[in-house]
C-alpha cells in the first residue's frame, strides 16, 4: 500500500515517458498560420502537471542532459552542447524551471482548472524569462529584435498549449493519480 | 523515424568500437567544443576531412548511407544559411538578383551550417560505435562520483526513455492513420488538433506504462544492480592523444 520504493519506480518510468514524449514533442508539429507549434515545451507543461515538482524536473533535466551528451533529441534533431550553449539554449534551461513551477504551483492531490492555469501561465513566463534574455545576449540582438524572434510568434501557440494542457490534466489527472497511487485513498471526481 | 538511419548503432569490428566507451565520450565532447570554436574555412575542410577519414576508416561505417541520412537536416540547413544571408549586415553581392543578401550573411550562413553538419557527424560516429547500453554504462561511471546524484536511477531512465521512443512513434504513426481515415485532417482548428493528438496519445502511454511498470515489478525491478565493468587499454590513450593535438593543431594553429 504505497510504499515509497513501489511509488519511486512508478514516477521513475513515468518520468522517463516523458522525457520520450518531449522528445517526440520536438518532432511532432502543428501547422498555425504560418509559424509551426512544436510540442515539446507543450508535453514539458504536463510532465510539471501529471509529476509533480521533483519527477516533472527530473523528466525534463533528463531531456536536456540526453541531449547534452550528443543524442540527437532537441527539437529537429539537433544535439549536442553547442545546442545547449547556442542562441535557443535559454530555453531548453527554461524548459526544467517551467516543469518545476507548473509541478510547484499545480502539484495537490485534487485537480483544480484555476489553479493548473495559474501554473501554467507562470511556468510560461519564466521559460520565456529564461529564453529571451539568453537570445538577445548570445546573437546580440536589441530587446525589440528579440521579442520579435522569440516571443511574439509564439505567443498564440503558448496561448493554445495552456488551454489544451489544462483541459487534458483535468481530464485525465484523476485516473493518472490514481494509477500512481495504486491503491483506493485517492476518491474518484471524474464529473468535475 | 524508424527508417532513419542516422543515429543507430553499427555493429562492426573497428578500432572505435573495440574503443573504451568512457574515452570515446570525452574524445566526442572534444571534437563538438572545438567545431563550435573554430572560425576559419581550412580549418572546416580540415575537420570535415578528419570526420570522413574517421568514419570510413576508424569506424567502418556505412557512409554513403549516412549521407543520404543528411537529407532529413537539410530543410534546417537551408534555413540557417537564408537566415543568415538576409539578416546579418554587410555589403551585398554585385550582380546577385536578390536584394538583401550579404556576403557576410552569406559567410555566416555558411560556416553556422557547415558546423551543424559536423556536430551531427561526431554524433553519428559517436552513436554508431556505441551501443545504447554502453552509452548508458559511460554516463552511469562518470555520475557515480557526483553526491547526491541516483546515478542507478538515472541510467535506468535513460533505457526506459530509449524503450519509449518508439512505443511512442507507434502509436502515434497508428493515431494519425485511423485519425486520417475519418477525415480529421480537414480540421482547422489548432486547438482541436493538439486535442486529437494529445489525448490519444496520452491514454495509450500510459496503459502502456502501467503495463511495463507492473513487468518491472513483478521481476522485483531495484536500484541495486550489477555494475558494468570498463577496461582501457594503452590503444584508447594513444587515440585521446591523438585526438587532443588533432584538435589543438586546428585551434591554434594560424590557417
Amino acid at each position: 500500500m504505497g510504499e515509497s520504493t513501489a511509488l519511486n519506480l512508478r514516477l521513475t518510468v513515468f518520468a522517463a515517458l516523458f522525457t520520450a514524449l518531449i522528445i517526440i514533442g520536438g518532432y511532432l508539429s502543428i501547422p498555425l498560420g504560418a509559424v509551426p507549434i512544436a510540442l515539446a515545451d507543450f508535453f514539458v507543461m504536463l510532465a510539471g502537471l501529471f509529476l509533480g515538482k521533483k519527477w516533472g524536473l527530473a523528466g525534463a533535466a533528463l531531456y536536456v542532459f540526453l541531449g547534452a551528451l550528443g543524442l540527437p533529441v532537441y527539437a529537429g534533431g539537433k544535439a549536442g552542447l553547442a545546442v545547449l550553449f547556442g542562441p535557443t539554449g535559454g530555453f531548453l534551461f527554461g524548459y526544467m524551471a517551467l516543469a518545476f513551477v507548473v509541478g510547484l504551483i499545480a502539484s495537490q492531490k485534487k485537480p483544480s482548472v484555476l489553479r493548473n492555469l495559474t501554473a501554467l501561465i507562470a511556468g510560461n513566463i519564466l521559460l520565456y524569462a529564461f529564453g529571451i534574455p539568453w537570445l538577445k545576449t548570445v546573437l546580440n540582438l536589441s530587446w525589440e529584435a528579440a521579442l520579435t524572434a522569440g516571443l511574439t510568434p509564439f505567443i498564440p501557440g503558448a496561448v493554445i498549449k495552456i488551454i489544451v494542457a489544462a483541459a487534458i490534466a483535468q481530464a485525465l489527472l484523476p485516473r493518472f493519480n490514481k494509477s500512481i497511487a495504486d491503491n483506493a485513498e485517492q476518491p474518484e471526481d471524474e464529473e468535475q | 523515424m524508424a527508417q532513419i538511419v542516422l543515429f543507430h548503432y553499427f555493429p562492426r569490428n573497428s578500432i572505435l568500437h573495440d574503443m573504451d566507451g568512457r574515452v570515446k565520450l570525452i574524445c566526442m565532447i572534444l571534437f563538438s567544443v572545438v567545431i563550435s570554436l573554430v572560425q576559419s574555412i581550412p580549418s572546416f575542410i580540415i575537420l570535415t576531412a578528419g570526420l570522413i577519414l574517421i568514419t570510413l576508416l576508424a569506424a567502418r561505417l556505412p557512409f554513403i548511407t549516412l549521407l543520404k541520412d543528411m537529407k532529413y537536416f537539410s530543410i534546417l540547413i537551408l534555413i540557417i544559411l537564408l537566415v543568415n544571408s538576409f539578416v546579418i549586415p554587410g555589403r551585398p553581392i554585385p550582380g546577385f538578383p536578390l536584394p538583401g543578401v550579404t556576403i557576410e550573411g552569406v559567410m555566416t550562413g555558411l560556416m553556422a551550417s557547415w558546423r551543424l553538419v559536423l556536430i551531427i557527424m561526431v554524433c553519428a560516429i559517436m552513436t554508431g560505435t556505441t551501443s545504447l547500453i554502453t552509452l548508458k554504462n559511460v554516463v552511469e561511471w562518470y555520475l557515480r562520483p557526483i553526491p547526491l546524484v541516483p546515478e542507478t536511477r538515472i541510467a535506468t531512465m535513460i533505457n526506459l526513455t530509449f524503450v519509449f521512443i518508439p512505443v511512442i512513434f507507434d502509436t502515434v504513426s497508428e493515431m494519425l492513420s485511423a485519425q486520417k481515415a475519418r477525415c480529421v485532417e480537414g480540421r482547422r482548428n489548432p486547438l482541436k488538433r493538439i486535442m486529437f493528438i494529445a489525448f490519444p496519445l496520452l491514454v495509450q502511454t500510459f496503459r502502456r506504462t502501467e503495463e511495463l511498470i507492473l513487468a518491472m515489478e513483478a521481476r522485483c525491478y531495484s536500484d541495486d544492480r550489477t555494475r558494468a565493468v570498463f577496461a582501457t587499454t594503452a590503444k584508447d590513450w594513444l587515440i585521446l592523444a591523438f585526438s587532443v593535438l588533432f584538435l589543438a593543431v586546428i585551434l591554434f594553429y594560424p590557417f
